[in-house]
């Protein structure tokens, strides 16, 4: 080999790697084009499979759903325009008559039946199955435009969980195929699908016939980066518009940057320490409350978020239905909770492991670690297991954890009934939770339509767990959003970012 | 030896093996603080700090509020038990079979090469990520992981250095003379394999350090609250332009103990094979 | 010569049928993909049936001659979580990790020859010094050290660089000069030591006795020799060059297959795994193949 030849290879890999790189850009910055960082990719634009809350966040900028919630928290009529029940467990639904999908064709009562029939089969059930069964069990088209729900009991949140559920184009699914579908999606929503360069970024275009009218703003661009430190950069250099989830060390930093503000909300998201009460020693309810003395929950969230979080001993996040404030947390008792072990038997505290994501959740890791630190000081000596997402949620949901485990609970619908599905019901999952009780109010909720009367049911339901104490009580995360002060937009509660509220600040 | 530690490299890979070994062995007398102590009021502290009480933060605290300095000394632990661990199993693993295959040519032996081949066209950063995914990330785990990596290495030299040794006169003269395998083996072989491996061992180690830190940084290492050098500094990585000593000073101190170890083994390579280039 | 390609291509096949056999056993045994993949909340029932549909409730054997059988017709199955077919996801990841790849080994070639070139020449003096301590010194460091050093430097402090991502020109410079370092290391002391025995070898010397300019000198006849030890490296590095990718792309959160393919194993996403290592292995293979076939042509006396 030359000299020559080298310097040949040499340019050869040099023109290589720039026709790589400008081949694989990302799409030119045009001037109303708002860009988006998320913690990650979608794994496929199909709400039937997808249901991480920050693709649902992204599906929604394509696909409409029934009844919409606003950034306020209001449910307002959306692809359904009015609708009523004819029998406590029927609905009618009479559906927008303007209406196209991106593709041109027009929406119909056959899309709704088709999506929320395929939602709720139970042949092959889709991820977004517990999502919708037994709560809705059917729907059939009356005629073109209007639709009935037959629902298994009547429900309180009937309404609130229409909102959960995007609408899919019969007729392009069975065009395209499932799996073509949920790579190239096709909806009612004020966003078109354009293009999905995996793990770099989701190109929307604002689609021209939306019944809503055109959005502020031409194209969406949704990137998925990981790595907290460097979507917070991409913030700083303009690279992007809205982050989610900034660390709260960062928000002086942010607030401090004219370009640049923090839009904080009191999160539905509640986080906790659950204990299985199956196993020794979280069996003993004394020991349950001991826990609950022992962590210093305020200090934590002063410490660790900065302030940017709600001290909560309710399940219910203090941003949905059902909350009660009046619930006093348990009292931060180093001393009663030595007593509390020793009175259950525990005079030298004992050994426990505790399972948790590492980078699922704001501060997870550091969480973990200092609930732990805290508990060692009445002499529980935590042993972790902090690996991944995908491998912690396997262990969860596999009921394959003994001592305590750290998590939090979302809440797509804004009422605390959800979180009673998730953690309380036994029946319907309940974490590794069994008391019948629970569930008798569960289902008085439930079917209770009076939202005063619920509400006094959800106190007793609330009493109850508090008492019972199988977790150790944390709080409700404050969402952190860093945007750019270019754009108008506000931050919801319910963790969506719909860009069809965002304009552009003049 | 005593020659080695007159040469610069050999004499500063031995100090800082030294000095490793020592943090490892004496991590609980020579930290001045619990790695493990919690304080949510002295978070990202800078180096050199020091607390109301007087107490000196040498290497400043993380995130939690713990003594960088503390963790560190103890994160000597680890680095050392896995290297010296991973070192010992597939060095011995690794000439064993190395050996074998030297000695006795034929079929067993031309599988064993092709294997080795064979293993070093796999992506072994994959294997051993699914490895831990299976068997969790405990010591024991990592090591078996970490020698699965290196032992081809050993087994490769070995092999070339048996196959050479068959040759020389002293070694025909045996087989002529009658002496069963084992004795010659045992005799004449093994005795001429032990520096070429000491010095490979040496210079693995450098390896598998960096092995250990790297599965570290990446989420596959011994797990919390045990500080070891690649956790502290991927649990750093969102701190990184607010505080600066949690990245920079456990991977100054995994680049040490890498140089340390390849001085080292250079130094005895140099003093046991003057002429190897 | 075709003895030489021969016996690589049969390793093909062999190499692939264990690796995939051994990721398969270890992927499927750890853990059930079926509840990573559904929904909170779902119930027993509506896990069974989904481990029917994805064909997880037969014999694991079964399961990966199945595998096998489709593989070799090219279809490495549908991912789990992106629903597309394995083997497209796992090759639309490629061409990032490619150009990173790529771009190192570049950055390391175009300075370690150079580089090594003058240290030899130069021997004792301080380039020579500064040289081999660079070197010696990127062989120390962990990768993902020296990139957070790099952003420290050069993105945080001098905000000349991105701190990461893809994108544009910018984005690939340090990520590229972290994972090109090590090599670049390697190879520098590989170029060096070898340039030191060919310029003291006679023919060399001669060379010089008869007036040859010792830039000629350098060239033709040193630099020649060093070729082959560089190819080597080069080669054996493979494995080192995927591991520094994986911890690369983690640290500059480069949208890469190694990223890609760790994601894979740890959401147990079978399909994406086997493509990916199915596509590294190949890649090792064909390196390897390459470097076996530049030994030929570079070194006559291989010939025989």
């Amino acid at each position: 080999m030359t000299l020559h030849s080298i310097r040949l290879l040499r340019t050869a890999l040099l023109s290589l790697g720039l026709a790589v790189t400008m081949a694989t850009a990302p799409v030119a910055w045009a001037q109303t084009t708002v860009t988006i960082a998320q913690g990650v990719d979608p794994d496929v634009l199909d709400p039937g499979h997808d249901t991480l809350i920050t693709s649902v966040s992204t599906m929604l900028n394509i696909y409409d759903t029934l009844v919409q919630r606003t950034g306020e928290g209001d449910l307002v009529p959306a692809l359904a325009t009015e609708w009523r029940f004819p029998e406590p467990t029927v609905m009618e639904i009479d559906l927008r008559q303007d209406v196209t999908f991106h593709d041109g064709s027009p929406f119909t009562a056959a899309d709704v039946v088709f999506t929320l029939n395929r939602y709720v089969r139970e042949e092959n059930p889709l991820s977004i199955r517990p999502q919708i069964a037994g709560i809705i069990d059917s729907a059939d088209a009356i005629d073109d435009y209007t639709v009935r729900i037959n629902m298994p009991t009547p429900q309180a949140t009937i309404v609130a969980n229409l909102a959960r559920y995007p609408i899919l184009s019969a007729s392009a699914f069975e065009a395209m195929g499932e799996d073509a579908y949920g790579q190239a999606p096709v909806g009612t929503g004020p966003f078109a699908f354009a293009q999905w360069d995996r793990n770099e970024q989701i190109v929307l275009e604002s689609y021209d016939d939306h019944w809503r009218g055109l959005a502020d703003i031409d194209r969406l661009v949704i990137r998925p980066i990981p790595e907290d430190f460097i979507r917070f950069a991409a913030l700083q250099a303009g690279e992007v518009d809205i982050i989610g989830n900034i660390a709260p060390e960062r928000v002086p930093e942010v607030e401090a940057d004219p370009d640049l503000r923090v839009e904080a909300v009191r999160s539905v998201r509640n986080m906790f320490v659950g204990m299985n009460p199956n196993v020794p020693p979280f069996d003993d309810v004394r020991v349950r409350r001991a826990m609950n003395h022992a962590v210093n929950v305020p200090a934590l969230v002063e410490a660790i978020l900065g302030g940017h979080g709600y001290p909560n001993a309710s399940p219910c996040s203090g941003a949905i239905f059902g909350y009660d404030p009046s619930i006093e947390p348990y009292a931060y008792d180093p001393e009663q909770a030595r007593e509390l072990l020793a009175e259950a038997g525990y005079p030298d505290g004992f050994t426990v492991t505790m399972w948790g994501p590492n980078g699922r959740y704001l501060k997870d890791r550091e969480m973990q670690e200092a609930i732990a630190g805290q508990l060692s000081a009445i002499g529980v000596r935590v042993e972790h297991h902090m690996p991944e997402w995908s491998e912690f949620i396997q262990h969860f949901l596999a009921g394959d954890i003994e001592g305590m485990y750290f998590i939090g609970t979302g809440n797509p619908i804004l009422d605390c009934e959800a979180t009673m599905g998730y953690r309380f019901d036994s029946r319907r999952g309940g974490d590794f939770y069994n008391r019948p009780e629970l569930d008798a109010l569960i289902d008085q909720q439930i079917q209770e339509l009076d939202p005063e009367r619920r509400e006094e049911i959800f106190a007793e339901i609330q009493a109850m767990i508090f008492e019972d104490a199988p977790w150790i009580f944390l709080y409700d995360q404050e969402d952190l959003y860093g945007v750019n002060n270019r754009i108008e937009w506000s931050a919801r509660s319910d963790e969506m970012i719909w860009a069809y509220d965002i304009q552009l600040a003049d | 030896m005593l020659a080695l530690l007159k040469t610069a490299k050999g004499a500063i890979g031995a100090i800082v093996l030294t000095v490793a070994v020592i943090a490892a062995l004496f991590a609980d007398v020579l930290a001045p603080m619990d790695p493990n102590l919690q304080n949510l009021l002295a978070r990202l502290r800078p180096p050199m700090w020091r607390d109301e009480a007087g107490q000196l933060y040498l290497l400043g605290t993380d995130a939690l509020g713990r003594d960088l300095f503390s963790r560190l000394i103890h994160g000597a632990r680890i680095s050392i038990m896995v290297a010296i661990g991973a070192v010992l199993v597939s060095g011995v693993i690794g000439t064993t079979i190395g050996l074998f295959a030297g000695y006795y040519r034929g079929v067993a032996s031309a599988l064993v090469m092709r294997f080795m081949d064979i293993q070093l066209s796999i992506p072994m950063i994959l294997f051993a990520i699914a490895w831990i995914a299976f068997f969790g990330a405990g010591l024991v785990s990592i090591i078996i992981v970490i020698a699965a990596w290196g032992w081809v290495q050993y087994a490769r030299l070995a092999r070339g250095i048996v196959l050479s040794l068959k040759e020389r006169e002293f070694v025909q003269a045996s087989v002529v003379l009658g002496a069963r395998d084992g004795r010659i083996i045992l005799g004449h072989i093994l005795p001429n394999l032990i520096s070429p491996m000491i010095v490979m061992a040496t210079l693995q180690l450098g390896e598998a350090v960096l092995l250990e830190s790297a599965l570290s940084f990446l989420g596959m290492g011994v797990g919390p609250p045990t500080a070891t050098w690649g956790s502290i500094v991927s649990d750093g990585r969102s701190y990184i332009d607010t505080a600066w000593w949690i990245v920079v000073f456990p991977g100054a101190a995994i680049t040490l103990l890498v140089l340390g170890a390849n001085f080292l083994g250079d130094a005895l390579r140099d003093h046991l094979d003057p002429h190897h280039n | 010569m075709l003895r030489i390609i021969g016996s690589r291509l049969l390793q093909v096949p062999i190499a692939l049928l264990g690796m995939t056999l051994i990721v398969y056993i270890f992927v499927t045994a750890s853990g059930d993909p079926v509840l990573l993949l559904a929904d909170p909340g779902a119930s027993a029932a509506d896990l069974e049936a989904m481990r029917r549909e994805l064909g997880f409730d037969r014999p694991w054997i079964v399961q990966y001659l199945s595998f096998l059988g489709d593989a070799l017709m090219g279809d490495f199955g549908t991912s789990f979580r992106h629903r597309l077919p394995a083997m497209e996801f796992v090759l639309g990841q490629l061409p990032a990790t490619l150009e990173l790849a790529a771009a190192s080994l570049f950055i390391a070639t175009v300075i370690s020859i150079p580089l090594g070139i003058a240290a030899a020449r130069h021997k004792g003096r301080p380039v020579d010094l500064i040289a081999t301590m660079v070197a010696v010194l990127g062989q120390s460091m962990p990768v993902f050290w020296l990139g957070m050093l790099l952003i420290l430097a050069f993105a945080v402090a001098l905000p000349i660089f991105p701190v990461g991502g893809r994108g544009t020109f910018a984005h690939l410079v340090l990520p590229a000069v972290t994972l090109g370092w090590y090599f670049n290391a390697l190879i520098t002391r590989m170029v060096r030591s070898t340039m030191l025995e060919t310029l003291n070898q006679n023919y060399v010397r001669t060379a010089r006795a008869k007036g040859v300019p010792e830039r000629r000198v350098v060239m033709r006849h040193a630099f020649r020799n060093a070729q082959v030890p560089i190819i080597t490296v080069w080669g054996l590095q493979a494995g080192n060059l995927l591991t520094g990718t994986v911890v690369a792309e983690t640290v500059f959160s480069w949208p890469g297959l190694g990223r890609a393919s760790v994601a894979a194993v740890l959401a147990r996403d079978i399909p994406v795994v086997m493509a990916s290592v199915f596509v590294f292995t190949v890649i090792f293979l064909v390196i390897n193949l390459l470097i076996d076939l530049s030994y030929y042509l570079i070194d006559p006396r291989i010939r025989q």
